[in-house]
């Protein structure tokens, strides 16, 4: 049987590189794409997989079609790449602003778009990963929380544009993930620490692999009737306003 | 009280910025410069351009065009309120894609979508309330206005991070405009 064909974005790193395993584990060939030659190279050699080196927030990058290229097509491209900024709404500079929409909104639209004929071509799908801080927002990461709003946004829209030519659209909504972006991201907390982090109701931290294991159901043939979601994946923590108080007996 | 309207688009804004200061052409710093000099009490948003249709047939560029004049200059607006050492009321104006996506409209709904959520952050901000107007675009504007007056009014206060959607009931579950075409 011919592997299916994927192409994960910041798939070096965090969740991206737990999503990556994942499918390589499940029979996928795997581009693996990240900036970093070097953390490309290793977990592509690692998984059997090809490595993109590419920055998703410039206008000409090529990372689809070189991906395309590598794998013979795609059956699946993975729009994981994204950045995080701890800063409430007055506190984020513009700079990181522009960043922010830059990769997590701009870049998703543009991917997106040149991922579209070759997952006509095999009737395949998008995954883009967006937030549960874009489901329910944060106001300590405010740009963040937006951004991640407009991601799910896109996600529905192209769904229902892009469905009559085949091709599936959806999302997964990490909630506090480790090793995922708060603990791998530059300039955030130590990284690998996850003390401070409120305990969701099923009262254990969201694992890299429980995202990629959600990633990997919603590429598959298994999720082909099912278009438009975004699938959160945070331990419980958005099912109530008071979720986060539900491991501490602190109910009201 | 001080009304200031940011927006460039159409009649909505026309009909709430009458005795008030009114922007057009929100580029970020301009919006920054009007906020610091005329230091309002009650900010009105209005986010309301002619519809660039689906995503998947518009440049990126244009996505990013109509993020700046919208979004961001909104983002730059509350950001510079809060720099000010009094209470104000927002009101984000924006369409219906923004609760409900719409993919023949896309662009504006991704865009919506974030203004929705602006409000929602914001209105966590010690000092002013936030909250968002989604209106289709067949509303007539003065009753857009005469609903975004009572949000930005004293006797609304207890108002904040809500959003009312003003599209006749067209949201209101799958298909409903089909009632209004048997109806006819």
């Amino acid at each position: 049987m011919t592997a299916m064909r994927a192409l994960v974005t910041g798939g070096t790193s965090g969740i991206g590189a737990a999503i990556c395993r994942r499918l390589a584990a499940d029979g996928w060939r795997v581009a693996v794409a990240g900036r970093s030659q070097t953390r490309a190279d290793a977990l592509a050699a690692e998984i059997g997989g090809v490595a993109i080196v590419g920055d998703v927030a410039d206008p000409s990058d090529d990372t689809v079609d070189r991906a395309a290229t590598a794998l013979g097509g795609l059956d699946a491209v993975l729009l994981n790449a994204g950045v995080i900024l701890d800063a409430d709404l007055p506190s984020t500079p513009d700079a990181d602003w522009d960043l922010l929409m830059d990769v997590n909104v701009l870049a998703v639209h543009r991917q997106a778009r040149a991922a579209l004929p070759h997952l006509q071509a095999t009737q395949g799908s998008i995954l883009v990963t967006a937030s549960d801080a874009g489901v329910w927002g944060e106001a300590p990461i405010a740009a963040y929380s937006i951004a991640k709003r407009m991601t799910l946004t896109m996600t529905r829209c192209l769904a229902a544009e892009w469905g009559p030519a085949g091709v599936r659209v959806n999302a997964i909504c990490p909630g506090d993930t480790a090793p995922g972006m708060l603990t791998t991201t530059a300039g955030r907390r130590t990284p690998g620490a996850t003390d401070g982090w409120l305990a969701p109701p099923l009262g254990t931290i969201v694992r890299g692999e429980d995202v990629a294991a959600a990633a990997a159901f919603l590429v598959s043939a298994d999720a082909s009737r099912i278009s438009g979601t975004g699938l959160l994946i945070d331990a419980g923590m958005r099912s109530s306003a008071s979720a986060w108080q539900a491991q501490s007996g602190d109910e009201r | 009280m001080t009304r200031l309207v940011i927006g460039t688009h159409g009649a909505v804004a026309q009909a709430l910025a009458e005795g008030a200061r009114f922007a057009s052409s929100p580029a970020r710093t301009t919006v920054r410069e009007i906020v610091r000099r005329d230091r309002p009490t009650e900010l009105a948003i209005v986010a309301l351009p002619p519809s660039l249709g689906s995503l998947g047939t518009v440049e990126t560029s244009e996505l990013e065009r109509l993020l700046g004049e919208t979004l961001t200059a909104a983002a730059a607006a509350i950001q510079t309120l809060t720099e000010l050492d009094h209470s104000a009321r927002v009101v984000i104006v924006c369409p219906t894609g923004g609760l409900l996506p719409d993919h023949c409209d896309g662009v504006r709904s991704t865009i919506a979508g974030g203004l929705v959520m602006l409000m929602e952050v914001a209105s966590t901000l010690p000092g002013i309330s936030v909250n968002a107007l989604l209106v289709a675009d067949a509303i007539p504007p003065a009753e857009v206005a005469t609903v975004a007056n009572l949000l930005l009014g004293t006797r609304a206060e207890s108002i904040n991070g809500t959003t009312i959607r003003m599209d006749g009931g067209h949201d209101a579950v799958l298909a409903a405009e089909t009632r209004t075409e048997e109806m006819d």
